[in-house]
């Protein structure tokens, strides 16, 4: 890192002193291949504490247990908003889709019934306006029975009239009734026969 | 269900013990019965607040409406019971029926000149929740409750083993034969040891 410069000024290592802390990276970047005396070099492992081993373990066991479970959950999340925002309001559409149409159902049977009422109707207005007609007809054949009925009267009376007695032919009449008496002293039987008194002379 | 509903009127009054204790009332008492309400399939969708029937007491065009009103009126309404459902007589030339749904939305359905069968079918078509419906939601209340759970009677069907019948019965009736006791059983395996 610091080249030659930081091996003059930095004070020499050495031996005697007991190491603390672990090895730092001092000069010597990532990059840098190892010195030369340090081929072959064969590591002793570090000797591993059992019981830290074990305590270490379980910790490491628990934290990425709780942490894989978190990451599940938020995961599942994630993934169920998902699949609601793709498939989630499918329902919801069907649904009202479904009652669109069975409302439009609906309202084509009102239409058909409607369309039959209106015809109904109209039936019975055209039987009404017959029925009328019928009527009027009658009325008028009644009317015009009457009048001639009247008419006929009136010829009658007028026929009638002429044997009338006034006081201009009343001599006339007297005279005429007494010179034909009539009788009226007859009787009829059950067959209809007619039984006149015999006439005194 | 038929128009006329004659199931039962071969029989006597409701052939149960308790037909004497419990009069007839109205023409027909049928409509009354359990059996009766229970047999109507009309059950509405959620949407559904409130039904109104305008319908008239004259006119043989009516007469499809009266007997909805009269026969069918009561199985809808025991099949649902949070519907209100009002009556108006006399107040139009022709008789309909008017949903109004929690939407807001109004549906009209025209009865004229159909029979009370036919309007059943109608509605059921329109706003009746279909059969798949209806066996799902029944799946669900039955998933609630299961029937090997033992437990409080509010919750369960059963409290303890011996209320099921050909099963040892409960020693605070029927004392157990000594042989069963823990207390003979404790005694003869202290007696063995010994």
């Amino acid at each position: 890192m610091l080249g030659t410069l930081g091996r003059l000024v930095r004070p020499p290592v050495r031996a005697s002193l007991p190491l603390l802390l672990p090895p730092a990276r001092g000069r010597k970047t990532r990059n840098d291949p190892p010195a030369k005396s340090k081929i072959g070099r064969l590591r002793t492992p570090t000797a591993v504490d059992p019981a830290e081993m074990y305590v270490l373990m379980e910790r490491y066991k628990s934290y990425r247990q709780t942490v894989r479970a978190l990451r599940l959950e938020f995961m599942e999340e994630v993934w169920r908003k998902a699949y609601e925002q793709k498939f989630g309001r499918l329902k919801d559409v069907q649904d009202s889709e479904e009652h669109k149409e069975l409302m439009a159902w609906n309202q084509a049977e009102n239409a058909r019934l409607q369309a039959l009422r209106i015809s109904r109707l109209r039936q019975q207005e055209q039987e009404q306006a017959q029925l009328q007609e019928l009527e009027q007809m009658q009325k008028a054949r009644e009317m015009e029975a009457f009048v001639q009925e009247k008419e006929r009267e009136v010829l009658q009376l007028q026929e009638d009239v002429k044997t009338f007695i006034t006081q201009d032919n009343l001599e006339e009449k007297i005279e005429a009734a007494l010179d034909n008496p009539q009788t009226y002293n007859w009787a009829l039987t059950k067959e209809g026969q007619v039984i006149r008194t015999p006439s005194k002379t | 269900m038929q128009e006329r509903p004659g199931i039962c009127q071969s029989r006597g009054p409701s052939g149960s013990a308790a037909a004497a204790a419990m009069p007839m009332k109205g023409r027909f008492p049928i409509r009354r019965t359990l059996q009766y309400l229970n047999q109507g399939d009309v059950v509405f969708k959620n949407s559904v607040k409130v039904m109104t029937v305008n319908y008239n007491t004259h006119g043989e065009l009516s007469e499809g409406a009266r007997k909805f009103v009269f026969f069918n009126i009561p199985q809808i309404q025991y099949k649902n019971p949070w519907v209100q459902i009002m009556m108006f007589k006399n107040m139009t030339p022709s008789p309909f029926l008017r949903f109004y749904l929690d939407t807001g939305e109004q549906v009209l359905v025209d009865v004229e000149d159909k029979s009370n069968k036919e309007i059943v079918q109608h509605i059921r078509k329109i706003l009746g929740k279909k059969e798949e419906v209806l066996k799902m939601e029944e799946l669900e209340k039955k998933k609630l409750s299961h029937p090997a759970n033992f437990g409080p009677k509010k919750y369960c069907l059963r409290e303890c083993i011996c209320e099921v019948e050909g099963q040892v019965p409960c020693p605070a009736i029927v004392p157990l034969p000594k042989e069963m006791t823990g207390k003979y059983k404790a005694a003869l395996k202290a007696s063995a040891q010994d």
